[in-house]
């Protein structure tokens, strides 16, 4: 008895002992923190990849923020008939949100992801042990590269917006919008950092420093200052790059394509002699970890939507299908024209028949490529009457599309193709021409934009033109021809409109912006759907207006800012509570 | 007479036998009016004394005739008088040797005139006891103070047979052997068990149970007296749900207790939710602590079999639950499973087979109603064609032309018919049914009358020191759609032992085996499909497109070529030994073990369209987990006079590890035909994997004092440790004292008609810390991203750090009262409580612009206050009929106090600051002075109609969208219209049980429940689709010009803002019905059957609602309605 009590007291004792503090030490076993991770320089390359991955997300699915962008310019409406597809700005593009499909927010979400994840490596580069002072360096740079990206994307689509410096490590809710151009001027100031220490050449998907020239010229633009804009290009032209003008790539040795066709295949976007290729994001088929998840959707979005039914043959009957494994549907995609291009980039601008980039014999897919497809009618096989189809159907149905852009042989789905997977440029030395001729036309160099505007089209096997056809519409107009699906549409007209308006050029001022702008103008005059104000398509007509130049700052970020103040834009409601926004950006905030 | 019948040459038949049936039936009358008339006449001069080894009946017969004159009577085709008896008697009656002699022999003796004694065969009642003179017995139950005491329940001990005394105390039970004990049982008294032998006449005064029930009352690390309780603690019997299948032990609880909230469940895994009192917490799980049989139970409640179960106490007051510290904060489930007891083994098995239906049935369109609707929805959205665009050529309105009608547009089409289904966008394989009259009915396909399943068999005994239960079950249960099954394989094996006087050891052990291996038709997909669509191809396969729209799937696409292995299997067990010290102490040292094992795999082959895109997919999950804990608990129990101490120290630590495989591949090029057991054979494999680690500590100590049964006190204080939460504040502190006071016990205390008063007030503190074990630290996500063909590994900070993270802390206070009127009669409880809870674990919403949406802190404020009412009638009860109700009614309301503490302005009508206030946070739907469920959201004042087209502009609307209440009239409909409409959740909570026992062996049952003030999101409201024109859909009502209801919109309906329809859901149903009937043993006691009882049973049967949708509880998703018939055996 005696020896069980001791040995009962024994145990007790020991359960307490075995049970010291470190029992309840906690221990992460699948989770990677930032005190293991961030401390060299494998854990810093590690956010650059994510930062690098990031880029992509509007490139891919169904509408995606650069869909949002093209549909809010003198390009494209949207087709979709849904209640919820964004025709009506004025009734649609709230604070509280604009729906799932079309949604104008998804571009804020990323982008302030993308700016913590930034501001990680600058807060933490420090302290972290990273011997080689080159490395540190390289990496900052591409740090200040994406943040930099993220708010020149934001203040042209949100105005003034609050600027992070810093990563916050505990809860914050008292923000303040910071002035446009005050973010504008700071970073500028961290691109011609960067540019100094980001590497001349790079692996696929990173940014060398003529990616970083690209957008350093961009935002030189951006804040008026011309003549560093046209540095930032000359340099970024004259870092090794040059415009691809010989035939190369998969398909090199047949003669039926071209050279622009080689230059938007999906083999040949990230190859290394692909030397016009600044910046690309990468999507690949049979990565599935590493992959976008059902690939660029380039079809779905920018191919109309011809098997819907609408489409009729002379009996009317619907003499369209998109059959898994009819031969057509194979062709032509399964495009359900979330963006729906109208007749400005359609037709008004393709005046050069020899131009490439419209060349219907192989490049462009006019409408009139269009037979009835469905075996069952009567018309199999013959061209499409459309007269026989509602005439206010060709909105979704009926409309031509630059096959060699928006094509992408789908391997998920080879039966019914909606766009596979493919890399995708975000910035490719064509553009960087324009933007030099943009510079030389603000800096009245008529004669150096010209050149700059006739290289691009040179290539594209395109008459040159004269000094006196520059102007900002025609620079516009050229970037259209060159860059759809390409360039962030809106933002770049935004960006002109500022620049008018800053510099109060040609009646604009910065005061009534949200009255009066070059955006809405040009907008309505290229954009006829959009000028009509009275096309109802679905549930809601086409229309908007002025102050839809800059989209409302999301309410959520508002609202849950409770103890400081994120301006709305004008226009919007929410906006009489705005405050004057700060102008100096330093790690309070 | 003698000469005929015992003389009789043992084989002799033939016209013998037939005279001796007429006798026999002549003897049967005689022998029934014998009965009535005299009882037993064994005269006590003619005992003997036997000594026979292995002896013939015939023997002993002829011994006893010789020394005592009787004479036995037996038909030699019944009787096997060459049997052989071992007897030793010593100065008995005749009656007692032939008991003993016939003890394992099927016959049975009576008595009859003149010496006569009748021998049969056992036909009624036990084959193994030969014993069956019956009679009846008379009496009256008294009460101690002498009077009559009416609704005593009289029994024969082992049967059925029973009766109840009426009111003037008097019984009379017939059919009473003579070797029966009769027991007496009454609420409130002692049973007593008397023992029947020759008496006819037995009155007996019941003695009163020393306070209230002796029921004794798990309180967690020990048991009290039910009368001895200081908290708020309400014990449920696992008998009281045994007409009743479930699969889900929760089921039982739906509505049954007041202040325990479980809803019905709508699978066919039964799974659901239970919250005890109101939700204490915002963010981490509002679940209570299970503790099963005295050790804390972490797995799924799914893995105890109901009936297992002997009894369930409910912890609800702070002061009961702070014994479980940081786990208690949502209150204590305790759940005892059945004890082994007695010598000799019981075998107890059940079964029970039941079908599913539903409550309530939606349907899709009928192939006429697709058409119709295929019109409306292309009406509505190409509103510039004629409105007779779309109507059948053939019923073309008045004053159209099929001329008129074929010219709507430019297309040449001889045939009208064609054209029309044309203009409804009709696909072709949809036109060429349509034209053969081919119709198919998905939902019919894919709905069905579930077969449930339940088996059950246990043994209980004993033998030596060693007790032992053991149990196994199957349950196999079908839901009302196809492919929604369950099985569940569970086995229970309890065991105890006393080694010696002071050490007993023992175990719990139970082990579960569930599939849910099969893939259910997903519901909404049976609704879109066409009529006009087909199963099945030309060449038999099944369509993946029913109707060639490649946006509508076969809902039997999955159902039908998934390859799927889902099987979880539990081991749940708990070793201990229990010491007996001096001095009144006892220490108790239990080890318990939790293994868990998840293999869910899966294969997606090429025929589905989903596995073609990626030549098949393959998927496998392997997830294991392991815990142990130890529980130390030394007691110490002790009686100085009238001061009674009971005090409990508890040392527990545990720790938990978990871990988790993923692999996937997709490309199966080479074959196909290996599925998920091959992965290597696909193209492109990736691994996730995820484990985790987490420990605990915890001392506790408890002292139960009671003063002269009257003045009780508890005092208890718990420490907690925990790895979760931030290394800043590892442990938490939890301490609670109740008293009570037993009134009735009071010398003063006169009053007669009060049998039990009892005052009850606790104050304690709890915890929560349920909450993700690794949610203090920052956490990097990592993501996978190409560099031209090579994958790289990226990182990023996934979630925000909180270094301070601790525990929720809940204080509470609770009041009862216990009382008992007219003899218990009328009993019952009533409690009030306030609970606070600070420190709330919340996922603080933050500004997204930080790089994070949310972060993990403690802050804010929730109180709960609440009251709960219980109140047990015995209504009626005579001989043949005794009527016994239940009625409990709770509610509980909760304010959210504070959030984040930051301060807003307060504006006036005209925008001038008049105060402030704390800020609410609308991303969460959290509001400062409202309760959780409050629901803000835009009033809908019903649907814009026809003539109301301007102001449903400025809207952005139109007639036939939803009319949004626009407080500040700014034509424009933004979140500060948004309005306070209800509550989501019940506000009150009602349940009506009623047991009615009626015929001797019938019993109905019927529990009626009412959750009521409560609304919800009704989505069958409103039309959003934009595809209609391509699907079917729901038959349900749609605003049109034709059809301008106010209750739902027109199709297509304009979306913006986000707005939501809501419907009251308050509802009262009779949700479960039984009625059970017991074999009399007379029946089956030949089959050597203790027991037999057959029930019938319903659930859901009547509903009654405001609701619209399908099932007001579970809102869209179909209720089931199940009907059971059951047997129990008892062997």
């Amino acid at each position: 008895m005696k020896k069980i009590k001791i040995l009962i007291a024994l145990t007790f004792i020991l359960g307490f002992l075995s049970c010291n503090d470190s029992f309840l030490d906690i221990k992460p076993l699948s989770i990677f923190t930032p005190e293991s991770i961030y401390t060299d320089e494998t854990g810093f390359k590690g956010v650059l990849v994510t930062l690098r991955k990031n880029l992509r997300f509007e490139f891919y699915g169904q509408v995606g923020a650069i869909g949002c962008e093209i549909i809010s310019s003198d390009m494209a409406i949207a087709a979709n008939k849904g209640a919820d597809a964004m025709h009506n700005y004025d009734t649609q593009l709230l604070p509280t949100g604009t729906g799932s499909t079309y949604n104008f927010f998804e571009l804020w979400d990323v982008a302030y992801n993308q700016i913590r994840n930034a501001n990680v490596v600058l807060s933490r580069i420090d302290k972290a042990d990273i011997k080689n002072e080159a490395t540190k360096k390289e990496i900052v740079a591409e740090a200040l590269f994406h943040r930099s990206y993220w708010y020149y994307r934001l203040v042209h689509v949100f105005g003034d917006v609050p600027f992070l410096s810093r990563e916050y490590t505990e809860p914050k809710i008292d923000f303040y919008t910071h002035a446009r151009k005050t973010i504008l001027t700071k970073i500028q100031e961290d691109m011609n950092v960067a540019v100094q220490s980001l590497p001349m050449t790079v692996d696929p998907g990173a940014v060398s420093r003529a990616a970083g020239y690209h957008l350093l010229a961009k935002i030189c633009l951006a804040n008026s200052k011309f003549s560093d804009a046209v540095n930032a290009a000359t340099a970024a032209i004259s870092g090794g790059n040059t415009l691809m003008t010989a035939r190369f790539g998969q398909v090199a040795s047949n003669p039926k394509y071209n050279v622009i066709w080689d230059l938007h295949q999906k083999e040949n976007k990230s190859l290394s002699i692909n030397k016009e290729a600044l910046l690309v994001v990468q999507d690949k088929y049979g990565f599935p970890d590493a992959e976008v998840s059902g690939g660029t959707y380039a079809m779905r979005r920018y191919v109309p939507c011809w098997w819907n039914n609408y489409i009729k043959d002379p009996n009317g009957k619907h003499a369209m299908t998109d059959a898994s494994g009819n031969p057509f549907t194979i062709l032509w995609g399964r495009g359900v024209a979330y963006v729906r291009t109208i007749n400005y980039y359609n037709y008004d601008i393709w005046k050069d028949p020899t131009d490439l980039r419209h060349d219907t014999l192989t490049n462009w897919f006019s409408t009139d490529k269009f037979v009835y497809n469905n075996p069952t009618s009567k018309y199999y096989m013959q061209k499409v009457q459309i007269k026989y189809s509602n005439a206010k159907d060709t909105i979704h149905c009926w409309f031509p599309f630059p096959y060699y852009k928006v094509y992408v042989a789908d391997e998920e789905r080879p039966q019914q193709p909606y766009g596979g997977h493919s890399d995708w440029y975000v910035f490719r030395l064509a553009e960087t021409y324009l933007l030099r001729a943009e510079a030389y036309y603000w800096l009245n160099d008529l004669q150096k934009a010209a050149d700059d505007i006739n290289i691009v089209r040179n290539r594209a096997n395109a008459a040159p033109i004269t000094t006196a056809q520059v102007d900002i519409n025609y620079i516009l107009d050229e970037r259209a021809r060159e860059l759809f699906a390409e360039e962030p549409r809106k933002t770049e007209i935004t960006r002109i409109a500022f620049i008018m308006a800053d510099n109060k050029k040609f009646g604009y001022t910065i005061e009534n912006f949200s009255t009066k702008n070059y955006w809405y103008d040009r907008v309505i005059e290229k954009n006829a759907f959009y000028r009509a104000e009275n096309i109802l398509w679905g549930t809601n007509i086409y229309k908007l207006s002025p102050f839809h130049v800059l989209w409302p700052i999301p309410a959520s970020a508002i609202e849950s800012n409770i103890g400081g103040v994120i301006n709305q834009n004008v226009g919007y409601i929410g906006s009489e509570k705005n405050q004057t926004p700060l102008t100096i950006i330093d790690n309070n905030q | 007479m003698k000469l005929l019948l015992t003389k009789l040459p043992g084989r002799q038949a033939g016209p013998l036998k037939n005279l001796y049936r007429v006798m026999k039936l002549t003897w049967l009358l005689v022998l029934t009016l014998c009965l009535q008339t005299s009882a037993s006449v064994w005269s006590q001069t003619s005992s003997l004394s036997l000594k026979l080894n292995n002896t013939t009946l015939q023997e002993l017969f002829n011994t006893i005739e010789n020394k005592t004159g009787y004479r036995f009577f037996y038909n030699n085709d019944e009787v096997d008088v060459s049997q052989k008896v071992t007897l030793s008697i010593n100065d008995k009656t005749v009656g007692d040797i032939l008991s003993q002699a016939f003890k394992d022999l099927p016959y049975s003796f009576k008595e009859l005139e003149n010496k006569l004694i009748l021998i049969e065969r056992t036909e009624n009642e036990t084959g193994n006891t030969g014993l069956q003179q019956q009679k009846t017995i008379n009496g009256k139950v008294n009460d101690p103070k002498g009077l009559p005491l009416p609704g005593v329940t009289v029994l024969v001990k082992g049967t059925t047979n029973g009766t109840v005394t009426g009111a003037d105390g008097n019984y009379s039970l017939g059919n009473v052997p003579l070797n029966a004990t009769l027991v007496f049982s009454f609420v409130g008294m002692k049973s007593q068990e008397v023992i029947v032998e020759n008496q006819t006449e037995i009155n007996i005064a019941l003695q009163e149970e020393a306070i209230g029930i002796e029921e004794v009352v798990a309180i967690g690390y020990g048991t009290v007296k039910k009368s001895d309780l200081t908290g708020s603690v309400t014990k449920i019997k696992g008998q009281q749900f045994e007409n009743q299948q479930a699969a889900n032990l929760l089921q039982y609880l739906t509505g049954t207790v007041a202040g325990v909230s479980v809803n019905n469940s709508t699978s066919a895994s039964e799974s659901t939710q239970i919250e005890v009192r109101g939700p204490t917490s915002l963010n981490a799980n509002n679940t209570p602590l299970i503790v099963l049989d005295g050790v804390i139970f972490n797995g799924n409640i799914t893995d105890i079999n109901p009936n297992d179960i002997e009894s369930i106490d409910i912890l609800k007051d702070a002061s009961s639950a702070a014994v479980f510290g940081s786990r208690s904060a949502s209150g204590v489930v305790i759940i005892n499973t059945k004890k082994g007891s007695g010598d000799e083994v019981t075998i107890n098995l059940s079964s029970q087979l039941g079908i599913t239906g539903t409550t309530n049935e939606i349907q899709p369109y009928s192939p006429e109603g697709y058409l119709k609707f295929r019109q409306d929805f292309l009406r509505r959205t190409n509103p510039s064609f004629p409105t007779a665009y779309y109507d059948n050529p053939n019923s073309l309105p008045e004053g159209i032309t099929l001329d008129t009608w074929q010219k709507y547009d430019e297309t040449v089409n001889p045939d009208p018919e064609d054209t029309w289904m044309n203009r409804l966008k009709l696909r072709e394989i949809e036109k060429k049914n349509i034209l053969e009259g081919k119709t198919f009915d998905w939902f019919d396909e894919g709905m069905r009358t579930g077969i449930r399943q339940n088996y059950d068999v246990s043994l209980n005994g004993g033998t030596g020191v060693l007790k032992y239960y053991w149990s196994a079950g199957y349950t196999d249960n079908e839901n009302y759609i196809l492919g929604d099954d369950y099985k569940i394989v569970r086995t229970r094996l309890n065991t105890d032992a006393n080694v010696t006087n002071y050490l007993k050891v023992g175990m719990n052990a139970q082990f579960s085996s569930k599939d849910e291996s099969n893939v259910t038709v997903n519901m909404g997909n049976l609704a879109t499909q066409s009529p006009y669509g087909q199963l099945y191809d030309d060449n038999g396969e099944l369509k993946w497109y029913p109707h060639d729209d490649s946006n509508i799937t076969n809902p039997f696409m999955n159902y039908y070529n998934y390859d799927k292995f889902n099987k979880a299997q539990n081991l749940f067990a708990n070793i201990y030994g229990e010491l007996n010290l001096p001095f009144g102490f006892s220490f108790k040292t239990s080890f318990i073990n939790r293994y868990d094992w998840v293999k869910n795999y899966y294969y997606n082959p090429s025929t589905t369209p989903v596995g073609n895109k990626t030549m098949g997919y393959a998927q496998r999950i392997n997830s294991s987990l392991y815990e142990w804990q130890i529980d130390n608990i030394l007691t110490w129990k002790k009686k100085f006079g009238e001061h009674d101490f009971n005090v409990t120290l508890l040392y527990n630590a545990e720790k938990k590890q978990t871990w988790r495989d993923q692999v996937e591949n997709i490309g199966f090029l080479a074959s196909e035909a290996l599925t998920y057991h091959q992965l290597n054979a696909g193209s492109s494999p990736t691994v996730i994997n995820n484990d985790t680690y987490s420990t605990g500590t915890a001392m506790m100590g408890r002292l139960n004092y009671v003063l002269k049964s009257r003045y009780f006190l508890t005092l208890t204080y718990r420490q907690d440790g925990y790895s979760a939460f931030g290394q800043l504040n590892p442990y938490a502190n939890f301490p609670s004292a109740a008293v009570a006071w037993n009134v009735k016990n009071e010398n003063f205390f006169k009053t007669k008609w009060v049998s039990n008063l009892k005052l009850r007030t606790s104050y304690g503190v709890n915890g929560n810390r349920d909450i993700g074990i690794y949610d203090a630290l920052a956490q990097l996500g990592t993501t996978k991203y190409l560099s031209g063909t090579t994958v790289v590994s990226g990182i990023y900070s996934a979630t925000m750090a909180n270094a301070d993270l601790r525990w929720e802390r809940t204080t509470a206070l609770n009041g009862g009262i216990d009382f008992g009127f007219f003899n218990g009669k009328i009993s019952g409880s009533a409690e009030v409580y306030k609970m606070k809870t600070t420190d709330l674990l919340l996922l603080r919403s933050l500004p997204a612009i930080i790089g994070y949406k949310s972060v993990m802190s403690n802050m804010g404020q929730l109180d709960n206050k609440g009251f709960e009412f219980t109140l047990e009638t015995r209504n009626y009860s005579d001989k043949k009929v005794s009527w016994n109700s239940s009625l409990v009614f709770s509610f509980n309301r909760n304010e959210i106090v504070h959030l984040y503490g930051e301060m807003v302005d307060v504006f006036d009508k005209d925008g001038n600051v008049i105060g402030q206030k704390e800020a609410d946070d609308r991303t969460n739907g959290w509001f400062i002075g409202e309760s959780i469920d409050r629901v803000w959201d835009y009033r809908a004042l019903g649907i814009w109609q026809l003539g109301e087209e301007e102001e449903a502009k400025s809207f952005g609307k139109a007639p036939g969208d939803v009319k949004l209440n626009d407080p500040d009239g700014n034509g424009i409909s933004t979140q500060e219209d948004k309005e306070f409409l209800g509550y989501s959740k019940p506000r009150y909570h009602w349940g009506l049980r009623n047991d009615i026992s009626f015929l001797k062996n019938f019993t109905f049952s019927c529990f009626i429940r009412a959750e009521l003030g409560y609304m919800g999101p009704n989505g069958l409201l409103m039309h959003k689709s934009q595809t209609e024109d391509r699907q079917n859909a729901w038959d349900v009502p749609y605003w049109s010009p034709t059809n301008p209801i106010n209750t739902a919109t027109r199709l297509n309906t304009v979306d913006t803002p986000v707005f939501t329809l809501y419907e009251s859901r308050g509802f009262v149903r009779l949700q479960d019905a039984s009625i059970s009937y017991n074999i009399p043993g007379s029946i089956i006691n030949k089959l050597k059957i203790n027991r037999c009882k057959v029930y019938l049973s319903g659930r859901n049967m009547l509903t009654f609602s405001k609701w619209s949708g399908w099932d007001p509880e579970s809102g869209n998703t179909p209720m089931p309605r199940i009907y059971t018939f059951g047997i129990d055996l008892t062997l």
